[in-house]
């Protein structure tokens, strides 16, 4: 079968030929359906060796919906032509946080673990067929659209994830301030509708991206361009904003995102920009939480699916083969994505 | 309401025209004890006969401030940990009589905007605008014989709980409880919380998580000959200097965790931040309540992934009600020495120094009047 490969640090993948994989004891085989592409990718490329302790080669590819294939010895749950969608965080499945299905705070340590799951040192769905280590990972879809499904496993989980801890922050009279409308923030500015009846303001250097906030709800978006807290604060109101979603999570955005939470607020970390905000007396609000989010729980990826299946959030995507990946992340990388680039194998 | 009662019901008779209060009377210089008229109630105020009053660190941050840090107007009463008994009713004050011991809640808000109407007054959105946080911070506190409390709802019935135990609760014990309660769900069986510091909110941090916890304690302290033998003292299961400190110990302390649900940082030096930072296990949480002007960089990286951190101020008027529920109910005790007001600015110069047990509590002496509630 064809995949996309890291085969070494601080390159671009490669398209190659594999035998395709048999799914061993416990295993579920899957027929890749639709893969997304992620901004994490992108920078998982340029670290240097022993940035993670990963193993290479690996397939790439953490938003996987696909069919089931076959079953390993033992395996049972799910069955032959089943739809589903890959919980990509694969946890040690005992620990406290695994056994409430928060396997993204697995208690086991990465450099134990080599992997951090699905396209993360482990192989991915960037590929025909992919292997899943157990159905604790799988999350039905139904007759969801494959394509639909896929970035939900990321771009869904993770903002929603955010979204939903700090959901006793959003109401109806506060703000919400989503920055950067790429695929996580597109999704986040939806949920943020859908959960809540909470103003939502987005903000983003790209027009194309502020018209897709607008379509997804956004009640008003702000170019990022000398974007200053005071004119952020004109649309959240002189409190500020309950929850800051940066999706970016540079030094320029954290900035931003200081200035413009609430008192008793939440910043939540969710871009891999690289940005320092450094916590200090009086230079936050107080009782006010920053957060390096990473994922959300199984039991939170059944909710986006179920708030997807209901109409409520929709991805916006652009397709692409499996041939035409490595010129997609080319594409994501200069910021010519709208939305979630889908690779849809057949 | 009859013709007596609106003029005020305070014991104008009887009561004393001056006091002694510690006076902030110029930034970055030692307060003075001066004698000051005793305030009369105003419209819904209380007059409150003081019968003790905690010094906090932030008292000695405070002095340090160079002009400008905070928009106070300068002089002002110190002291933001008060307890005593009403003294005295302004016209339209309700809810006391004359005698009823009371604790102060230290947070004097707008009372109007979202904060102040869940009872947060900590996070009054307009305080600054309106002078001051509370007593002691911007507006006269609890540092003197007498102080006024601008409404009935900043006092809380402490009944027989002994008012040197009562006036720390309402900063070193309720901060710390904010910090906790915030994450009392994720503070199960099998998890660490480490404590930064063991002064007054530290010492008080230890005694609340074993009230309210079963997390494993973990404390650290400074350089003190008997820091770690009076952290296992106070409850901590295991204790570490600060000074050389070896995370990977610290962190075998904590089980598969491999680091703490929880770090209380009491000191808030950039050391002691990035000891938080470098003992929060994955999904833990470090609240910064020391304010000595470290900074806690938060950066994908710089703390495990999950990880979140704030930085606390006080609690809200309810959490101050529980934590004089748990004192009452004898679950929480504060370590204190007392001492006479005319020595409070060399006890505050002794606390700066790190050279207090737990809490400094000032007891003004009456003149022969014995204090209510004292043994």
């Amino acid at each position: 079968m064809l995949a996309v490969r890291q085969l070494q640090w601080q390159s671009r993948p490669e398209l190659v030929e594999l035998p395709s994989p048999r799914p061993g004891p416990g295993e579920v085989l899957l027929k890749v359906e639709a893969a997304g592409l992620c901004h994490t990718d992108l920078h998982l490329m340029e670290w240097a060796e022993g940035t993670m302790p990963y193993d290479l080669p690996f397939t790439l590819g953490h938003e996987t919906a696909g069919t089931v294939a076959a079953l390993g010895p033992g395996a049972s749950g799910v069955r032959e032509g089943d739809r589903v969608l890959v919980y990509s965080r694969w946890g040690c499945g005992v620990c406290w946080h695994c056994l409430q299905g928060r396997d993204n705070v697995c208690e086991r340590p990465v450099a134990e673990a080599r992997a951090h799951g699905a396209g993360l040192g482990r192989d991915g769905g960037l590929a025909e067929y992919m292997i899943v280590p157990s159905v604790r990972h799988l999350v039905p879809i139904g007759d969801m659209d494959p394509v639909m499904a896929a970035p939900l496993a990321d771009a869904g989980l993770t903002p929603y994830h955010a979204i939903k801890r700090y959901q006793d922050l959003l109401r109806p009279n506060a703000s919400a301030v989503v920055i950067g409308v790429g695929g996580l923030g597109h999704m986040a500015v939806q949920m943020l509708r859908a959960l809540s009846a909470v103003r939502v303001v987005a903000v983003d250097m790209r027009e194309e991206a502020l018209q897709i906030a607008r379509d997804a709800g956004a009640h008003a978006v702000l170019s990022a361009r000398d974007l200053t807290p005071e004119a952020l604060r004109a649309e959240t109101g002189r409190g500020g904003a309950a929850l800051v979603i940066d999706c970016v999570a540079a030094d320029a955005t954290l900035s931003l995102a200081a200035g413009v939470v609430a008192m008793a607020g939440a910043i939540q970390y969710v871009g891999r920009g690289g940005g320092t905000l450094p916590v200090a007396a009086y230079g936050l609000p107080f009782d006010c939480s920053v957060t390096v989010t990473t994922w959300g729980s199984v039991p939170e990826l059944t909710e986006v699916v179920g708030l997807a299946r209901s109409g409520a959030i929709h991805s916006e995507v652009e397709r692409f083969c499996l041939a035409d990946a490595i010129d997609a992340y080319a594409r994501l990388d200069e910021g010519h994505v709208l939305g979630r680039a889908v690779i849809v194998p057949d | 309401m009859s013709s007596t009662e609106a003029v005020g019901r305070s014991d104008a008779g009887s009561r004393r025209e001056s006091m002694r209060a510690v006076r902030l009377v110029e930034w970055q210089a030692q307060p003075e004890v001066r004698e000051v008229p005793v305030p009369v109630p105003g419209p819904g105020e209380v007059l409150v006969r003081v019968t003790a009053a905690g010094l906090c660190h932030s008292d000695v941050h405070l002095l340090e401030w160079p002009e400008g840090t905070l928009q106070y107007r300068l002089p002002f009463t110190l002291g933001h940990e008060t307890a005593g008994v009403v003294a005295g009713l302004g016209p339209g004050a309700e809810g006391f009589a004359e005698g009823d011991a009371v604790l102060v809640y230290g947070c004097w808000g707008c009372e109007r905007c979202r904060h102040c109407l869940s009872g947060e007054m900590n996070l009054c959105e307009n305080a600054e605008r309106r002078g001051g946080v509370g007593g002691g911070f911007g507006h006269d506190g609890g540092l003197a014989e007498y102080m006024l409390v601008p409404s009935a709802r900043y006092l809380i019935p402490i009944g027989d709980l002994d008012p040197v135990q009562a006036a720390p609760l309402t900063d070193a014990a309720l901060s710390p409880y904010r910090a906790i309660k915030a994450r009392l769900p994720t503070l199960t069986p099998g998890t660490t919380t480490v404590v930064i510091g063991i002064g007054g909110l530290g010492h008080a941090a230890i005694r609340l998580l074993e009230a309210l916890t079963p997390t494993r304690i973990v404390a650290i302290v400074g350089s003190r000959a008997d820091a770690v033998e009076r952290a296992l003292a106070l409850g901590a299961h295991a204790a570490f200097r600060s000074e050389g400190l070896d995370l990977d110990a610290v962190r075998a302390e904590t089980g598969s965790a491999g680091g703490a649900a929880l770090v209380l940082d009491i000191v808030g030096t950039d050391e002691t931040m990035r000891i938080a930072a470098g003992l929060l296990a994955v999904g833990g949480h470090a609240t910064l309540l020391g304010i000595a002007g470290g900074s806690f960089p938060m950066s994908f990286g710089s703390v495990p992934l999950e990880c979140s951190v704030s930085m606390n101020c006080w609690g809200s008027l309810p959490e101050l009600n529980e934590v004089v529920a748990l004192a009452r109910a004898g679950q929480l005790h504060i370590d204190v020495e007392t001492v006479e007001l005319d020595d409070a600015i060399s006890a505050l110069r002794r606390l700066a120094e790190g050279k207090v047990n737990g809490r400094v509590v000032v007891v003004p002496q009456d003149r022969g009047v014995p204090v209510p509630g004292r043994k």
